[in-house]
């Protein structure tokens, strides 16, 4: 059980609502649901913290 | 060094296709390699067996015509068989041989032929001279000597002139030899190549075509569920460093980001 990995998603849908937790999808193919599932693994978290970082300049926060 | 270790298919196609063009350039470049082989061969049959042999043919023509001519002369004492010998016998004999001794190198075993002949002719034709001067006063001692010792000289050139025939003919024999191993070997090269190079080509096109074309129908797939939003449960099963590896890992996000819209959606709509 991933819940970092899932808390992202939250975060993103905090930022961005729909379009930013699709945009995380994008940046890292997985959806939350997959997320919820994969390992909090130093890459994973490294590959959703660099997608974070460009979904937050995308939508100004 | 790029080109040789990437793994994209535009890399891959050159270098299969390269390959095969190196592959055909060395069998070409063999192929002229061994016509120039079997050129060389006709051409030590066109420019010297052959013209040895024909000016060996002529002579022996011209030296058999001027023992005739003794012979006429001897029998008739008419003095034209004197100047046949000397306009149409000797005055070919001589610049034949002469022609015949330029064909080889000069220390070869052919023009060491052609030197005997001119060296036993010339011997036999200073003999053949003084016989016939011989006759005018003493009819039977130019016969004896035409019977005898002149006739040994006679018999001694026609066998240098066997010898040289026989040289030569195992020249032409030998050159037709090794024209026709030439030949063969020539011909299963070339063969041998082209069939390697077939080989290769169609097993480069072969493995090739698979691994495009396996890859590309799954990711087909992938965009025809995707055209119709069929996202659910849907997952990118292609690998690779290739072209299609990348468009691959770039589907996989969108397959991702149509998942997330579509459980969103669902969860707002619930």
């Amino acid at each position: 059980m991933a819940a970092k990995l899932a808390s992202y998603f939250d975060q993103a849908s905090s930022i961005g609502d729909f379009q930013a937790k699709m945009k995380l999808a994008l940046l890292t193919k997985m959806n939350s649901a997959q997320a919820a599932s994969a390992d909090d693994s130093p890459e994973n978290i490294a590959l959703f913290e660099t997608a974070m970082k460009s979904i937050r300049d995308e939508f100004g926060t | 060094m790029h080109f040789f270790t990437s793994h994209s298919i535009r890399a891959r196609l050159y270098r299969g296709i390269g390959g095969i063009l190196v592959l055909l350039a060395a069998s070409s470049a063999l192929g002229i390699a061994l016509l120039h082989g079997l050129s060389s061969n006709e051409s030590t049959l066109a420019n010297k067996a052959q013209p040895y042999l024909a000016d060996l043919s002529t002579m022996a023509v011209a030296a058999k015509g001027a023992a005739n001519d003794e012979r006429g002369y001897l029998m008739t004492a008419d003095p034209t068989f004197l100047d046949e010998i000397k306009t149409k016998r000797d005055a070919v004999v001589y610049p034949t041989l002469a022609d015949a001794a330029k064909i080889y190198p000069a220390s070869s075993a052919e023009t060491k032929a052609i030197k005997d002949i001119v060296s036993g002719y010339t011997t036999w034709a200073k003999a053949r001279n003084a016989e016939l001067k011989l006759y005018a006063s003493n009819h039977k001692g130019a016969i004896d000597l035409a019977l005898g010792a002149n006739r040994d000289l006679r018999k001694a050139y026609e066998a240098s002139i066997d010898s040289a025939t026989a040289i030569a003919d195992a020249d032409v024999k030998s050159s037709d030899s090794s024209f026709i191993s030439t030949s063969k070997t020539a011909t299963w090269v070339l063969v041998g190549f082209l069939a390697f190079a077939m080989v290769v080509g169609i097993g480069f096109a072969v493995r090739l075509a698979r691994s495009v074309s396996a890859r590309l129908s799954k990711l087909t797939a992938v965009a025809d569920k995707l055209s119709v939003g069929d996202v659910d449960g849907l997952e990118v099963d292609v690998a690779g460093e290739d072209e299609l590896g990348k468009l691959a890992d770039s589907m996989r996000g969108v397959v991702a980001a149509f998942q997330e819209m579509y459980a969103s959606v669902s969860k707002k709509a619930a």
